[in-house]
């Protein structure tokens, strides 16, 4: 516990205070939302935004992308003891390297002091992934880099404006560095936008309220934001539990597992993970994201109101492993698909040994992300354009315990926030035609609660030819968990050139840019999500409802969950033979 | 001759009436959840009464027009009892609904669940059918699907029935097709085309649109049948028009086919009143407040205009229809107090609602809310609610913020009741910032109009925290959107998609797609060719974008489009995306993607009493004092009976002036001046 209070704080202005801290960062992420300009921000909102204290700790942040929780605490830390009292009114700072506290390079990251009366108060930040890092491959994922320098442009915390004047010249420069430079302009000036607004009401907070109070209260909300994860923590029962999630193999250094021990003592708990060591490919994790990453599995189990502040990361004792391993990377490991994979992986292995800790809340895995990105020369104006598959990664919700998974959700590490392609916007923007966008049936893996259906996406370059790149894993089905287990397989994503012959060849994970011909379609069979609890556990009520949706096929229905029907259509169940379908052989414990 | 507005609320439905002289009267009556109509007939035996005339008389002298709003529409949405519906869709995309964008509200609640379904996946019914980005036929309608699908839907017991196909709003064909088809096998089933609901681009929200609008279709075709049967009963010859969410009034038979644009019509007339209001002094900008028992309602409105969205999540289900921009937060007089798990103070957005309510009504309400912290604070007079009407149990009230907040919390009463006060206040400060700073308006060039009984017992300390130099409160404060719908014009709304890179526009096609919403609002607006047409309002905006941008800007279009109409229009977009986002590209291509038509017909003005100011305040007027928390301490003020005041007549502060239905609480720096036209304009004195 924190030590005895010696502040003295009165109850209706901390209560005052606290809404007009999280009204700022709502205010932060409207203008963010209103003014970026691409399709990365707009469409998968893959940005954040927070408030730092003096020291710097972390206040409060904004209700943007999951991913980011944990990383943002690090990358402030850096860049204040960086620059030391070398930090003036109107300074701004920018930034993007994993080795001084950030994720990976796409995510570029303004970070802006906040004084009052000539004294810091405040760090604003915001944090985005822009469209380029200026690597040798478009958007920054480059599946052959086999070190960070073939990942991008990096930049230790460097500072953009002194005392309010922009240093062009340096903007100049790494405008000059990648590929879309207007995008990253409008970006930046949006980033830049947004903090002004937090600075302006932070100011207008702190002179209204007074510098003490606003001191005082926010000492207070840290700690009592500390005393709830504390009394959530407590709640889990006491012991050693140990979980791991299974990682695909990356192209280069083959399939692996990482492990993570989860330690309750009381109100405290201890994260500490393992895996092999780093390799030569792009899905290596640095402390940062495997921090955010651990701390949203550990969301998954607690209360969802709770501020997300530094407050409540104070009983969480965090340990990412060896230095130089998977999930605790080093210089000089390239690492831009690590806020997927191996995020996406390191979150399961968190929530696996927590299921174990608290069955009854137990949480299944989401389908990973991978993404294919085409793109072409428009026959129609000559001109070259990117087109990134957003319909092509967004798989299944997982399962909790009580509840299925969402469909065509997106990874865990969006948790909604990434929307999907409008049909009509893309046939309308891009020299492209959507062939079927819909759920697809028997996606999602089976089980008492099962996961959210992935959808189809199949499209075609129309009349022209151009390149596809695929990154990121997704083969593997979801993870399943509590003796929920798939007998038929399709449950993973795999993506397909389909030839006008009828034809067709797979898109392995981590291609790059592969040719395709006219009347090429691409089919995407993206993933479902991972279940929870055995199938024949189910309501056959729900899996008839199912089958009449066309979601879930006969035969997944009768030999996977295990329901006999009444009727040829699948609409009744037929209860008495259903029970004796189940009541032959037992539980499948084989599952995670 | 009487003019009488009728806005059903969920816990009230109140009733606001002007006669020639101008003089206005209002009347509440508790609404009927199961028959809103009950309380209608209810509601105009009171008014008569006011009026001293039987119901009958009443209406047989009413203007030819009676405007009514109602939450029927979004009550059959959050109670999930509207019709069984099936949707006929494109083969191959037939998951829209399901899938939602990729749209989770809550990102860190995991384990938030979906909304319930509108349509069940065996109801969407695929159709071979597919047209184009260019609207040319790439297959055929297949019309034994659609029969296939018609034969389900019989067999299931589907009301009403959808049909959305990808790309109709460029060739209609299709989905006309169905139409016919649908009239012919399933001619009880309720109809709705994407193409009659929302002609326009984005598959799910045309989708979703189109399945809400089916979904409503049913019951508010019942509702309107009900209504008018019961002003027929009553006598009532004339014409009921009834409110859309843009504030506009139509028939009822256009409500019929368009009822998912009522959605919001409760309070959509709420900047209408404000406007109104703030017209008489010189107030073009206006931002009107409206408290009721669940909400607090935030809106604003320049040169009579206000903004419209058109893409939102109503109680999670997307809806493209125009609807008057408001921000609803969970902070009326009902809202609860309570400390969350981390120990700090907080306030709603759950409500007590109408039952149990408030701890003070005496209803069996436990939990301290907003309005037992404004009776505490001695705000509000226990023993004159509602012109005493309505006890209030003060006891109970201080029993629940001792209970609920003030042991927990180690407060006073007093304390915790001023905190509820404070953190309320707080949290409708940062709502009008949401609709006036984060949009590009600076709060304290607006006049501000305060409705809602209790609304302007919070408006001068709100007044306060923005700046806003002058508050109005109507003397009809509490009946706020029923007022507004007395002066709210007929009007509808139209849209088109336009898809076009500025530089490749075809000024003509632009015009036929006008002239084809026109004809609509002829039909809509029941136009004809006479006197009507010629006071029309027309609006033409478009929607733009730089190219390969996601959203769109709104901005005004001129009726001139040949001859320099297209380079205002790319002017005014550039100073439009500046003025909303800092910055303009002056050398980027835009594009236009939707053109929007509004057309209104504007109603007759109000007739206004006569009267002459006085400067003297009558002494009977001043009741006595109260002791009410102001300035951080109780302090024993002036309580002035409002009915008994003169126009020109101005009480300073602080004091409280009572009307029969509205309490304002005057705080030191503010003076209230009676205007004889029916409102109190406050002023912060210099």
């Amino acid at each position: 516990m924190s030590a005895a209070k010696e502040r003295e704080v009165d109850e209706i202005t901390l209560a005052v205070i606290q809404g007009m801290l999280e009204a700022t960062t709502r205010e932060m992420t409207v203008t963010m939302a209103n003014t970026c300009r691409s399709p990365i921000l707009k469409l998968a909102h893959d940005f954040s935004n927070a408030i730092f204290d003096w020291v710097p700790q972390m206040v409060v942040q904004g209700e943007d992308i999951p991913n980011h929780l944990g990383a943002l605490m690090y990358s402030c830390r850096d860049v204040a003891e960086y620059f030391g009292d070398d930090i003036r009114p109107g300074d701004l700072v920018y930034h993007n390297d994993p080795s001084t506290g950030n994720s990976h390079l796409q995510d570029m990251c303004v970070y802006k002091p906040v004084f009052f009366d000539d004294e810091l108060q405040f760090w604003v930040v915001n944090k985005a992934h822009m469209t380029d890092t200026g690597g040798p491959v478009a958007g920054g994922y480059n599946p052959e880099a086999r070190e960070i320098y073939a990942e991008g442009l990096r930049m230790t915390p460097i500072k953009i404006a002194d005392e309010g004047v922009m240093r062009n010249d340096i903007v100049d420069m790494i405008l000059a560095n990648v590929r879309t430079p207007e995008w990253h302009r409008g970006d930046l000036m949006a980033q830049i936008g947004t903090l002004g607004v937090a600075e302006r009401r932070l100011v207008e907070m702190i002179g209204r309220m007074g510098r003490a109070t606003v001191r005082d209260c926010v000492a207070e909300i840290l700690d009592r934001s500390e005393v709830w994860m504390r009394k959530e923590i407590a709640k889990l029962p006491d012991g050693v539990y140990e979980g791991e999630a299974p990682v695909e193999d990356d192209g280069v250094n083959g399939p692996s597992t990482i492990h993570c021990t989860v330690t309750i003592t009381g109100d405290e708990m201890a994260l500490e993970y393992r895996s092999r060591p780093q390799g030569e490919s792009y899905i290596n994790a640095y402390e940062p994201i495997t921090s955010s990453m651990a701390y949203l599995g550990v969301l998954f189990f607690v209360d969802p109101a709770m501020p997300h502040n530094a407050g409540i990361y104070r009983p969480i004792a965090f340990d990412p492993g060896p230095k130089g391993s998977l999930t605790n990377a080093v210089h000089p490991a390239p690492c831009s698909c690590s806020t997927s994979t191996v995020g996406e992986n390191i979150t399961e292995a968190v929530v696996s040994a927590l299921n174990k800790a608290a069955p009854e809340a137990a949480a299944a895995g989401w389908g990973h992300i991978t993404a294919l990105i085409a793109s072409g020369v428009n026959p129609k104006n000559d001109e070259y354009y990117i087109y990134f598959g957003f319909n092509t990664l967004i798989g299944g919700g997982g399962a909790f315990t009580g509840l299925d998974g969402w469909n065509s959700l997106g990874a865990t590490a969006s948790s909604g926030s990434l929307y999907t392609d409008d049909v009509e916007m893309v046939e309308y923007e891009y020299p492209i035609f959507v062939h079927r966008f819909e759920l697809r049936p028997d996606s999602a893996s089976p089980g008492q609660w099962r996961g959210g259906f992935g959808p189809r996406y199949d499209f075609e370059l129309i009349g022209h030819e151009g390149t596809v790149t695929r990154w990121g894993e997704g083969e593997f089905p979801a993870v399943s968990v509590l003796g929920a287990h798939a007998d038929l397989p399709g449950r993973g994503g795999k993506y397909f050139i389909r030839h006008a012959d009828g034809s067709k060849t797979e898109i392995g994970r981590h291609s790059v840019e592969r040719k395709l011909v006219k009347g090429d379609v691409l089919e995407c069979h993206v993933i479902g999500g991972g279940a929870v609890g055995p199938a024949r556990r189910r309501d056959p009520e729900l899996v008839a409802a199912d089958v009449r949706s066309g979601l879930v096929s006969r035969e997944s229905a009768e030999l996977e969950y295990r329901v006999a029907f009444a009727t040829p259509d699948g609409h009744s169940v037929d209860a008495e033979a259903t029970e004796r379908l189940r009541a032959d052989g037992q539980d499948d414990q084989a599952g995670r | 001759m009487y003019r009488l507005g009728i806005d059903i609320g969920g816990t009230f439905t109140d009733f606001s009436v002007v006669d020639e002289t101008g003089t206005l009267s209002i009347a509440k009556v508790p609404s009927d959840r199961r028959h809103p109509a009950k309380s209608i007939r209810e509601g105009i035996a009171q008014v008569a009464e006011r009026l001293g005339v039987s119901p009958p008389e009443f209406l047989e002298r009413c203007d030819e027009v009676i405007t009514h709003g109602s939450t029927v529409a979004v009550n059959t949405l959050i109670q999930h009892n509207g019709a069984k519906v099936g949707l006929l869709c494109t083969e191959g995309f037939r998951d829209f609904l399901q899938m939602r964008g990729g749209h989770k509200e809550r990102r860190y609640d995991f384990r938030y669940p979906p909304p319930p379904e509108l349509v069940p996946r065996y109801l969407s019914h695929p159709v071979r059918e597919r047209v184009n980005a260019e609207g040319e036929v790439l297959t055929e309608l297949n019309e034994d699907d659609v029969l296939e699908g018609i034969e389900l839907f019989k067999a299931e017991g589907v009301e009403a029935v959808a049909v959305v196909y990808l790309w109709s709003f460029r060739n209609p064909e299709h989905e006309r097709r169905t139409g016919e088809l649908l009239a012919t096998h399933m001619p009880d089933a309720y109809r709705s085309l994407s193409i009659e609901v929302l002609p326009q681009i984005r598959d799910y929200v045309r989708t979703s649109t189109t399945v809400v609008n089916a979904y409503l279709g049913p019951v508010v075709t019942t509702y309107v049948d009900e209504v008018q049967a019961l002003f027929g009963e009553l006598g009532f010859g004339g014409d009921i028009q009834f409110m859309l969410s843009n504030a506009g009034a139509v028939s009822a038979d256009m409500l019929r086919r368009l009822p998912v644009a009522s959605i919001n019509s409760g309070p959509a007339s709420g900047p209408t009143a404000g406007t109104y209001f703030g017209n008489f002094i010189g107030g073009d900008r206006v931002l009107t407040v409206d408290m009721g028992g669940t909400s607090f309602d935030i809106s604003l409105a320049e040169q009579g205009l206000s903004p419209l969205v058109r893409n939102v999540d109503v109680h999670r289900y997307r809806v493209g229809v125009p609807m008057t921009d408001i921000n609803t937060l969970g902070a009326g007089g009902g809202s609860i107090g309570w400390v969350d798990p981390s120990g700090i103070l907080r306030v709603g957005p759950r409500s007590a609602e109408a039952r149990p309510g408030p701890a003070c009504y005496g209803h069996g309400g436990e939990l301290p809310t907003v309005t037992d912290a404004d009776v505490v604070l001695g705000y509000i007079d226990a023993e004159y609610f509602l012109g005493g009407g309505m006890r209030l149990d003060v006891e109970a009230a201080r029993r629940a913020l001792r209970t609920h907040l003030g042991e927990p919390l180690g407060l006073t009463e007093e304390e915790a009741a001023a905190g509820i006060y404070q953190v309320v206040n707080r949290n409708m400060v940062d709502g009008i910032s949401e609709v006036s700073i984060e949009r590009g308006y600076d709060p304290r060039d607006f006049v501000m109009v305060s409705g809602g009984g209790a609304g302007a017992v919070h408006a001068c300390a709100l007044a306060d925290e923005m700046e806003i130099p002058t508050v109005i409160v109507p003397k009809v404060a509490s009946a706020l959107c029923a007022f507004g719908q007395l002066v709210a014009d007929a009007k509808h709304d139209y849209a088109r998609s336009v898809l076009s890179n500025i530089e490749l526009l075809d000024p003509a096609r632009i015009e036929e797609l006008f002239a084809a919403m026109e004809a609509e609002a002829g039909r809509d607006l029941s136009l004809g060719d006479g006197d009507r047409r010629n006071g029309l309002e027309r609006r033409r905006t478009a929607e733009m974008r730089y190219v390969g941008q996601i959203h769109e800007v709104e901005v005004e279009m001129s009726d001139d489009l040949a001859s320099g109409g297209l380079e205002q229009l790319v002017a005014a977009f550039h100073e439009r995306h500046e003025t909303l986002y800092t910055y303009a590209e002056p050398d980027s291509p835009c594009e236009a993607i939707n053109v929007h038509l509004s057309i209104s017909v504007p109603r007759p003005p109000m007739p206004l009493p006569e009267f002459e100011d006085e400067s003297e305040v009558p002494a009977a007027a001043i009741k006595g004092t109260r002791r009410v928390w102001m300035d951080g301490e109780f302090r024993e003020v002036d309580v002035v009976e409002g009915d008994l005041l003169r126009p020109g007549n101005t009480i300073t502060g602080p004091a409280i002036v009572e009307e029969t239905t509205t309490t304002i609480v005057l705080l030191r720096d503010w003076e209230a001046r009676l205007d004889g036209r029916g409102f109190y304009e406050l002023s912060r004195r210099k």
